[in-house]
C-alpha cells in the first residue's frame, strides 16, 4: 500500500473515532469518502445481539452484507460498537449455514430413529401437519407447544402468539426470555401493574451514582458501560458500586465492589432499606401519597418438580405468588432484622462497604441508577430481588425522574419488544393482558375478529415445565424457534434431552445453524435471519426500532414469520377448533387457519404497493399483502390509548427507534412522572397508573437460602454466564472466525488456592461434576474473572462443553425463571491414565 | 443451494465449525478506536498505547478519552490488540468505531 493511501485511511479512521468521542482533531483529519464506499448501499438496522439495541449501519454489495459500523445517528450507541457488533456482517455467513429443511427419514418415511436428511418444505410441513393433527385429535390443545424467543421480531412473536393461542387454542407458548428476564417482568407487574422500566438510557447522563446488582456490564453491555464511564469521567463526584459473587471486569473498574455469598443480595437489599428507615431518610411525603405496603408469602419452595423433597417441605410452594396488605410499621419491623452486624456476617461483605452503599441511596441529594441483569433474575428469589430494589427507590422517592432510576437491563434484542410487549409467555396476551382474565381474552378475540370464547383461559406450560412435560410424554408436538434450548436449559441431560428423544414426541427446530438443539430435533427448518427479512425489535429502554430486508437468505432458508404463516395454511378450523364453537359460529367453518388469522381484513389490509421500492420483502410477496405492516398495526391496536402507545408503522422506518408510549408523535422518556409522561395528571407529581389506585407496591420479603449449596462432597459454588466475545450459546458468534479465535473454548475460572488444594495446574483438564451430570473443561486461574475461594465460573457458549448438564432446574417459584447462578459441584483432575484410555 | 452433506453428527458441531479464515498475507487493516482511561492514569495509558506496534494516538482529553488508530496485518490482530488495550491498568473501556482493510 502506498504511503498516501495509508495516511488517508488512518486519517479517516481517526476522524470517525474523534467524531464519536466528541474530540476535535487538527483540520487535516477529514472524513473523506473513499471511492469504494459509493459502491455500497447503506441502511440502518439494530444490532442482532443483546438488549442494548445499538444502531448499526449495514453496507450491502452484490446482495451480500460486507460491512457494518456503529450508527452515528443512533442515540443508544452514538457510533460505537462492541467487538461482537463490529463483526455483525459475518454472522450470516458461517460455513455450515442451513439452506434446506432436514427430516429424520428412512425408506422415504419419517422415522424418529433415522438420521436427518434433506427434504423439501412440502415434505417437512406435510409431516409436521400430520403429527400436529394427530396430537390435537388424540390429546387436544394441551399436548401441542412452542418454545420461542426474545430474538424473534415483533411480527414473528405476534404471529406465533396468534397461531398458538387462536389457531391451536393452546397457551403452551413460552419464550427463551423465560430463562433471562421473567423475574424482572413479573417484578414490574407486581410492583407497578405494568411491565418494563420507567426510565431510559438518558438516566446514564443524569445519575450521581450507579449501583450494579448482579451485572457485569463491562463485558455484557459494553456500549452502555461506555456511557456509565463517560459520566463517571466527566463528573468526578460520580461513583460506581458493583455487587457480585466474584470479581470481574466491572468490579475491577468500579469505585467500590461488594463480593457477597451467593443468594445473600436479598439481605443487603433489606439492610439498605433498614438503614434508610433508621436514619430518617424515608421520603414520607412520597411514600404517603404513592406507595402501598404488602408482605409476601415466605418459604415458597424452589420451582422443582412437585415431588422433590424441597417442594414437599415448603409451606407455600403452591401459594408462592400470594401476598397480603401490610403497612409501613410492619415493613420497618421486618427489615429491622437486617442490622449491619447480621448482614455483614451473612453476606461476607465488610461493614464499611455496606455503609458506603447504603449512604448512596439514603442521601437525598444523590441521584441513583440501580442496574441489574442475570444476577438478580436468574435467582430462586429473583422476583423478590426485583421487589427489594424497588422498595429502596420507593422509600426514598428516587424513581421516574432523570438519574433516579431502578433499571432492569435485558440480554436479548427483543426480550422487551417481542417476549414481553407482544406477550409470548404462557400466561400473557399483548399489552400486559393475561390469558386467565376473561375480559382480556374477550378483548383479544374482538381485535382478532374471532368467535367469542375461542381463546383458552388456562395458563400454559412455562419453559422448564415444557421440558418436564416433554419428558413425561404429556407435550407431544413441539416447535422450537430461534433458540438453542438444549444448550441453555438447566439440567439438560436429565430434563431436556430425554423429552426431545421421547418416542411419543415430534420435535421441530427452526434455526439458521445446526445447533445441538437442531441436531436433536426430528425436523430442522432453515431460517432466514436478521437483515434477511424486514423486522422490528424492542430494546431495554422501551425503544421500538425497525429495519428493512437488505439481502436474501441463502438457499431455501425462510424467516420464522414465513414459516408460521405458511404452516397455518395446512389446517382448517374444523381440524383445530372445538366443534361447539364452530356450531355456534358457522361462518368460521371450513376455513383455513391462514384465512381466519391473517386474511381477516386487518392483517391483510395494506397492499404490496406500500413496500419500500428499493427493498425486497419475501414474506409479503409470498402472501400477497404487506405482512409486517398489517401485523404491526393490528398488534398496536392492543396498546394505543392504554399507556402502551406505538407510533404508526411507517414512522419507525424513518427514525432510529422511539420509546413508548408514543403520544401525539412524542416518545416518553420517564414514565409515571408529571411533566414527562402524558398519562400522568397535573398536580399529582407521580402516578403509577398500571395499578388501579395509581400507587406502587413496597413488598416485604426476607432472605431465604438457595436451593442447593456446597457441602462436603460437592464443595464448590458453580456460577454460569457469558463472556464479552460470545453471545449466549455461541450459535452466531462461534461462526465468526475472529470471535471464535478470540475465545475458542469455555474454561473453568477458579481461585489459585482452590486449584492448588486439588493438585490442579492452570490449563489442566478437569471434570466438573454435579449431582446431575458432568462435563470436562480446563482450569483457568488468571484472566478476566477472579473467583473467591469456593466459587467457580463456567461460561455456557461452548457446544463442546455443555455446562448445563451440571446445573440445577430450580426456578423462582413466582416467575418460573431458572437460577443458573447457584448450584454445587466438585472439580476433579483428569488423570493421565484416564486420558490415555480414551 | 443444496448441501452435499446428507446428515450431521454431534461431532460436526463441536467448536461451532467456523467459516474458514480469509487468506492470510498481504492484508492491511486500519481501525479507529475510542479508549476511555482513568484521568489520573492518562499519562501512563498514553505511554503504553504509544509503545504498541502499529498504534498511533491522534488526540486525548483531560477527562480520559483517547482517539487512536491501529494498523495490523490481520483482522484477528484487531481483536487481540483490543483485548490487550482493555487489560492495561487504568483503561475503563475500548470501542471500535471504524475499520477497513485493503
Amino acid at each position: 500500500m502506498d504511503v498516501s493511501r495509508r495516511t488517508l485511511l488512518k486519517a479517516q479512521a481517526a476522524a470517525a473515532a474523534a467524531a464519536v468521542a466528541g474530540i476535535d482533531l487538527p483540520a487535516a483529519a477529514q472524513n473523506l469518502a473513499a471511492g469504494e464506499e459509493i459502491a455500497l448501499k447503506w441502511s440502518k438496522a439494530p444490532c442482532r445481539f443483546c438488549g442494548t439495541g445499538c444502531g448499526v449501519m449495514v453496507g450491502v454489495k452484490d446482495g451480500r452484507v460486507v460491512a457494518t459500523h456503529g450508527d452515528m445517528q443512533a442515540e443508544v450507541n452514538r457510533g460505537l460498537n462492541c467487538v461482537k457488533g463490529y463483526f455483525l456482517s459475518k454472522i450470516m455467513y458461517g460455513a455450515d449455514r442451513l439452506t434446506q429443511p432436514l427430516m429424520r427419514v428412512r425408506d422415504g418415511k419419517f422415522d424418529k430413529n433415522a438420521e436427518l436428511q434433506p427434504v423439501s418444505w412440502d415434505q417437512a410441513f406435510d409431516e409436521m401437519a400430520r403429527q400436529w393433527k394427530r396430537v390435537l385429535r388424540e390429546k387436544g390443545p394441551k399436548a401441542v407447544g412452542m418454545f420461542g424467543s426474545g430474538q424473534w421480531t415483533i411480527f414473528e412473536g405476534y404471529a406465533a402468539t396468534k397461531l398458538m393461542r387462536a389457531g391451536f387454542r393452546s397457551n403452551n407458548l413460552d419464550p427463551n426470555a423465560r430463562h433471562c428476564m421473567a423475574s424482572a417482568a413479573v417484578g414490574f407487574i407486581r410492583t407497578f401493574g405494568m411491565d418494563e422500566p420507567m426510565g431510559c438510557y438518558d438516566d446514564f447522563e443524569h445519575a450521581d451514582a450507579f449501583v450494579l446488582w448482579g451485572s457485569n456490564m463491562a463485558e455484557m453491555h459494553p456500549i452502555l458501560w461506555t456511557r456509565v464511564i463517560d459520566r463517571r469521567l466527566s463528573a468526578p463526584h460520580v461513583r460506581i458500586a458493583t455487587l457480585s459473587t466474584y470479581e470481574h471486569r466491572t468490579t475491577e473498574l468500579s469505585d467500590q465492589s461488594l463480593i457477597f455469598q451467593p443468594g445473600t443480595d436479598l439481605a443487603i437489599l433489606n439492610f439498605v432499606a433498614n438503614y434508610i428507615i433508621q436514619n430518617g431518610a424515608v421520603n414520607r411525603d412520597f411514600v404517603d401519597r404513592h406507595v402501598n405496603f404488602r408482605v409476601a408469602n415466605t418459604d415458597i419452595g424452589y420451582g422443582l418438580r412437585p415431588e422433590h423433597v424441597l417442594e414437599q417441605r415448603a409451606t407455600h410452594a403452591n401459594e408462592a405468588a400470594v401476598s397480603q396488605p401490610s403497612n409501613f410499621e410492619a415493613y420497618a419491623r421486618m427489615v429491622g432484622e437486617y442490622t449491619l452486624d447480621k448482614t455483614a456476617e451473612l453476606t461476607g461483605v465488610s461493614k464499611e462497604r455496606l455503609l458506603t452503599l447504603a449512604k448512596l441511596y439514603a442521601d437525598p441529594k444523590t441521584k441513583v441508577m440501580s442496574l441489574w441483569t442475570m444476577g438478580f433474575n436468574q435467582h430462586v428469589r429473583g422476583v423478590w430481588a426485583n421487589h427489594l430494589v424497588y422498595n429502596i427507590h420507593l422509600l426514598t422517592g428516587k424513581i421516574s425522574e432523570p438519574g433516579n432510576s431502578p433499571f432492569s437491563l435485558t440480554g436479548q434484542p427483543s426480550a422487551c419488544g417481542t417476549a414481553r410487549e407482544v406477550g409470548t409467555f404462557s400466561h400473557r396476551l399483548p399489552a400486559d393482558m393475561q390469558v386467565n382474565n376473561a375480559e382480556h381474552r374477550k378483548h383479544a378475540e374482538e381485535i382478532w375478529k374471532l368467535p367469542p370464547g375461542l381463546l383458552n383461559g388456562e395458563i400454559g406450560y412455562h419453559a422448564v415445565q415444557q421440558d418436564r412435560m416433554l419428558k413425561d410424554g404429556k407435550l407431544n408436538a413441539y416447535w422450537i424457534m430461534c433458540n438453542n434450548n438444549l444448550q441453555t436449559a438447566p439440567n439438560t441431560n436429565n430434563e431436556t434431552y430425554p423429552g426431545y428423544r421421547n418416542p411419543a414426541n415430534f420435535v421441530v427446530c427452526s434455526d439458521p445453524y445446526p445447533t445441538v438443539t437442531a441436531m436433536a430435533a426430528d425436523v430442522v427448518l432453515p431460517t432466514a435471519m436478521w437483515v434477511e427479512k424486514e423486522g422490528a425489535y424492542g430494546n431495554a429502554e422501551r425503544r421500538t426500532h425497525m429495519w428493512r430486508q437488505l439481502v436474501n437468505a441463502p438457499g431455501e432458508a425462510r424467516s420464522d414469520l414465513w414459516q408460521l404463516m405458511e404452516f397455518s395454511k395446512r389446517f382448517t378450523t374444523d381440524e383445530a377448533w372445538a366443534p361447539e364453537i364452530l356450531a355456534a359460529h358457522p361462518e368460521y367453518k371450513g376455513k383455513s387457519l391462514f384465512d381466519v388469522l391473517w386474511r381477516n381484513g386487518s392483517v391483510d389490509r395494506f397492499g404490496l404497493s406500500e413496500i419500500a421500492a428499493d427493498h425486497d420483502n419475501v414474506e409479503s410477496k409470498r402472501f400477497g399483502f404487506y405482512v409486517q405492516k398489517g401485523l404491526f398495526e393490528e398488534y398496536a391496536s392492543f396498546g394505543r390509548g392504554h399507556g402502551h402507545d406505538l407510533a404508526p408503522f411507517d414512522r419507525y422506518h424513518e427514525v432510529r427507534g422511539l420509546r413508548w408510549p408514543v403520544v401525539d408523535g412524542k416518545e416518553t422518556r420517564w414514565r409515571y412522572r408529571e411533566g414527562h409522561d402524558p398519562y400522568v395528571e397535573k398536580g399529582s407529581g407521580w402516578q403509577f397508573y398500571g395499578n388501579p389506585d395509581r400507587r406502587a407496591v413496597v413488598m416485604a420479603a426476607p432472605y431465604e437460602p438457595p436451593a442447593e449449596a456446597p457441602d462436603q462432597e460437592y464443595d464448590l459454588w458453580l456460577v454460569t454466564g457469558r463472556v464479552l466475545e460470545h453471545w449466549h450459546s455461541g450459535s452466531m458468534t462461534m461462526r465468526v472466525p475472529e470471535l471464535y479465535r478470540a475465545f475458542t473454548g469455555a474454561v473453568l475460572f477458579m481461585h489459585p488456592d482452590d486449584a492448588q488444594k486439588r493438585g490442579l495446574r492452570r490449563g489442566q483438564e478437569v471434570r466438573i461434576v454435579s449431582r446431575r451430570g458432568e462435563i470436562r473443561s480446563r482450569v483457568e486461574t488468571r484472566g478476566r474473572n477472579k473467583m473467591p475461594p469456593g466459587r467457580v465460573f463456567v461460561p455456557f457458549f461452548d457446544a463442546s462443553q455443555l455446562i448445563n448438564k451440571a446445573t440445577l432446574d430450580a426456578t423462582d417459584p413466582i416467575s418460573k425463571q431458572t437460577d443458573f447462578k447457584k448450584c454445587a459441584v466438585k472439580v476433579i483432575g483428569v488423570a493421565m491414565t484416564e486420558r490415555g484410555a480414551e | 443451494m443444496a448441501r452435499e452433506q446428507a446428515s450431521w453428527s454431534r461431532r460436526d458441531l463441536l467448536g461451532g465449525r467456523p467459516a474458514a479464515s480469509p487468506a492470510a498475507g498481504g492484508e492491511h487493516h486500519v481501525s479507529g478506536l475510542v479508549v476511555h482511561a482513568r484521568p489520573e492514569r492518562l499519562v501512563a495509558v498514553l505511554a503504553s498505547l504509544r509503545a504498541m506496534p502499529g498504534l498511533d494516538v491522534h488526540g486525548d482529553t483531560p477527562a480520559g478519552k483517547i482517539v487512536a488508530t491501529l494498523e495490523t496485518p490481520t483482522e484477528d490482530d484487531v481483536v487481540s490488540r483490543l483485548g490487550d488495550i482493555g487489560e492495561l491498568p487504568g483503561v475503563l473501556s475500548t470501542a471500535l468505531v471504524y475499520h477497513r482493510f485493503d
